[in-house]
């Protein structure tokens, strides 16, 4: 296995793997700085050349722009608070607040420094993996899958904090818009009233667009304000020194980010966790642990670094669509369709015939993040992409909200979507000014679905004792222990300084 | 009424709406999740109101006549921003993207006082530049809007 997991490093040793790797970098990075567009929508329009390039560069470019991809997100959403995607919203809700505060370098050097990193120790996990990747699949059945989504939305709770109120009327008013449709299981038209386009429910990306970007773009021109004040931004050198600073904020806060790493990648490995909800749980497990979930929300770079188990999860997604055959996602769908297209089966016996090219594509989703890195960091550094946080909001408005509409109608090509977004960009606007946690519908609106789908599934499958089962003992131990770490902690620090008033004053109580 | 008791008030009667649709659908797997979600949000919604009457009561008798005649300019700001935004959507339904983007950049920018020719450089490149991208790049296209569909010259 050792012969072919450094195999698998050398296969970039040749031009074209690389070449092509790099185009596909290049490609993410350009797709994903484009609202709504992202990875998949390049991966499906290159997915026709694939067939007849050599099999190396063909999948190895696949790779490329879905590593990356999430990068070229990220940096707009920090800079500009246009998030694309829905993990990208979870990187913008601090990342944004960095900009807003003089930060940006600082924000999109965490954030890509976590990413480069966090795929390079996905790399180091699968290979570890490989053995028992199977028998950890197997383990995961809907039950496990209901009370991961649980987990995901028992932090609306630690998101409404300050303001539980209003925190929770927006998180289940978001699951009661996730429910708008079809339902799966009995075809009831719920909250449609036989509308043709509501039947299908409300996707994504309108709504977010016009929660966050739309409605932050509508604010600045109502407050007549640029994103950063002009002598708060860092240009030039200041600039890259700051990009520094957020990459070391990375060592300081290793062990949060080793965390949502390990949870990201025990995710991936998972079908039928998608992006969106493995970086909620990701973000929300950090809240919840951190010292100072006070600051989250608000510019704090512990909620930057903690969605960047994402990116180890995408070393998992990828082992276990190459070794089960099971996409995790659509992008992974297309890889397998380019595997096929390549005369590659996936499946248990790629890996005993075909482990190199397993570790090759692999070692490319870390390879391309390292190059993804790099290039990130020449546009901002020296490109001085920041600047455009600095425009007024009469120039930057008509193009950002262009963007946004064009972002939201391309989803699904549905121009009943624009109005959505509209819809969704007022919404945001009241919930702003009126103090509603937007994030808390956005989570509310994700996983509320997944929630009722995967609950009546183990209902049905497993009876009403369905998470009598070891691995769904284990999440839900998890769940109490992310919930009582809190207590605890209060507890012991309640000892400790009564330990330590006790000492110094001689066992008198503090005032 | 203010906006901020007004906003839990029209979310109360809209969960009350969805209680008595919810209440009507033939199955217990398609009821439950909404009823339990829209009763939740209506329990809330009458706290919230109710505790924003209390805070008003509180407050009516201190509330500066300055800081209501700043509200009010305030949310003129909202409403004309918001009215920028809805003749942006409307101008985009009707005449698609590629009109529609340079109309409102160039009506945007010289309403907020940027120089013509300036506003009119912006938008036809920021234009161009999306044509180029959905179009040519993506060949995913853009929308033509009602005029143009209804002509047949999409």
């Amino acid at each position: 296995m050792i012969e072919a997991f450094v195999q698998g490093l050398f296969n970039y040793a040749d031009p074209l793997a690389i070449g092509f790797l790099m185009l596909g970098v290049i490609i993410g990075i350009v797709i994903g700085i484009i609202p709504a567009l992202g990875g998949l929508t390049a991966m499906s329009l290159l997915l026709p050349l694939v067939f007849g390039m050599d099999r190396v560069a063909a999948l190895s470019m696949l790779v490329g722009i879905h590593a990356i991809s999430a990068t070229g997100d990220a940096i707009t959403s920090i800079l500009m608070g246009i998030p694309g995607s829905g993990p990208a919203t979870v990187v913008m809700l601090d990342g944004f607040q960095m900009t807003r505060k003089g930060e940006p370098g600082r924000a999109l050097g965490a954030m890509m420094g976590a990413d480069t990193v966090g795929a390079i120790l996905g790399v180091g996990l699968a290979f570890l993996m490989v053995p028992i990747v199977r028998e950890i699949v197997l383990t995961f059945g809907n039950p496990e899958l209901f009370l991961l989504t649980l987990m995901g939305l028992s932090f609306l709770a630690i998101l409404s904090r300050g303001s539980p109120l209003k925190g929770l009327m927006a998180g289940f008013t978001g699951i009661i818009i996730a429910l708008i449709g079809y339902q799966n299981s009995t075809g009831v038209d719920r909250l449609a009233f036989g509308n043709t386009f509501l039947l299908n429910g409300l996707a994504l990306i309108p709504v977010v667009l016009g929660l966050f970007a739309g409605a932050e773009m509508l604010e600045l021109a109502i407050n007549n304000e640029t994103i950063v004040p002009k002598g708060l931004l860092k240009i030039g050198k200041e600039l890259r020194s700051q990009f520094w600073v957020g990459v070391w904020d990375v060592w300081r806060h290793k062990w949060l980010w080793l965390r949502s790493c390990i949870m990201g990648y025990a995710m991936g490995l998972v079908p039928g966790i998608g992006n969106e909800v493995a970086v909620w749980i990701t973000y929300g497990q950090a809240k919840q642990t951190s010292r100072h979930p006070e600051l989250y929300g608000k510019g704090f770079i512990e909620g930057v670094i903690a969605p960047a188990g994402l990116n180890a999860k995408e070393g998992s997604s990828l082992l276990s669509t190459l070794a089960l055959g099971l996409p995790s996602g659509a992008s992974m769908a297309i890889v397998l369709g380019a595997l096929l297209l390549q005369g590659v089966i996936p499946g248990p016996s790629l890996l005993k015939n075909d482990l190199p090219l397993v570790f090759t594509l692999i070692w490319g989703l870390a390879i391309a993040n390292i190059i993804g890195a790099v290039v990130c960091y020449f546009i901002v550094g020296y490109l001085n992409l920041t600047r455009l946080v600095t425009l007024p909001p009469r120039y930057l408005v008509p193009p950002v909200l262009a963007l946004v509409f064009i972002g939201a109608y391309a989803e699904k090509n549905r121009v009943e979507d624009l109005f959505i977004a509209l819809a969704f960009t007022l919404i945001g606007l009241l919930m702003k000014k009126h103090g509603y946690n937007r994030a808390a519908l956005v989570l509310g609106f994700i996983l509320g679905k997944y929630f009722e789908n995967y609950f009546w599934l183990s209902l049905q499958t497993g009876g009403p004792f369905f998470f009598l089962r070891p691995a769904s003992l284990i999440i839900m131990a998890i769940i109490i222990g992310l919930y009582a770490l809190g207590p605890i902690r209060s507890l012991f620090k309640r000892q400790q300084t009564g330990t330590l008033a006790g000492g110094t004053f001689g066992g008198e109580l503090p005032l | 009424m203010r906006p901020s008791t007004l906003i839990p008030l029209v979310v109360g009667i809209a969960m009350a709406a969805v209680v008595i649709v919810a209440i009507g659908y033939p199955y217990f797997q398609a009821k439950l999740s909404l009823l339990f979600a829209a009763g939740l949000v209506l329990v809330l919604a009458i706290v919230q109101v109710i505790k924003e009457l209390r805070e008003r009561v509180k407050a009516s008798t201190q509330t500066p006549d300055v800081q209501e005649a700043s509200s009010n300019v305030h949310a003129k700001a909202y409403l004309r921003e918001s009215l920028w935004l809805i003749g942006f959507v409307v101008a985009v339904y009707i005449l698609g993207f590629v009109i529609a983007i340079p109309l409102f950049g160039i009506a945007y920018m010289i309403a907020h006082g940027v120089k013509a020719r300036t506003s009119i450089t912006i938008s036809a490149l920021w234009t161009l530049f999306c044509w180029a991208t959905f179009t040519f790049l993506l060949d995913s296209g853009l929308y033509e809007g009602l005029i143009l569909q209804q002509l047949g010259l999409e």
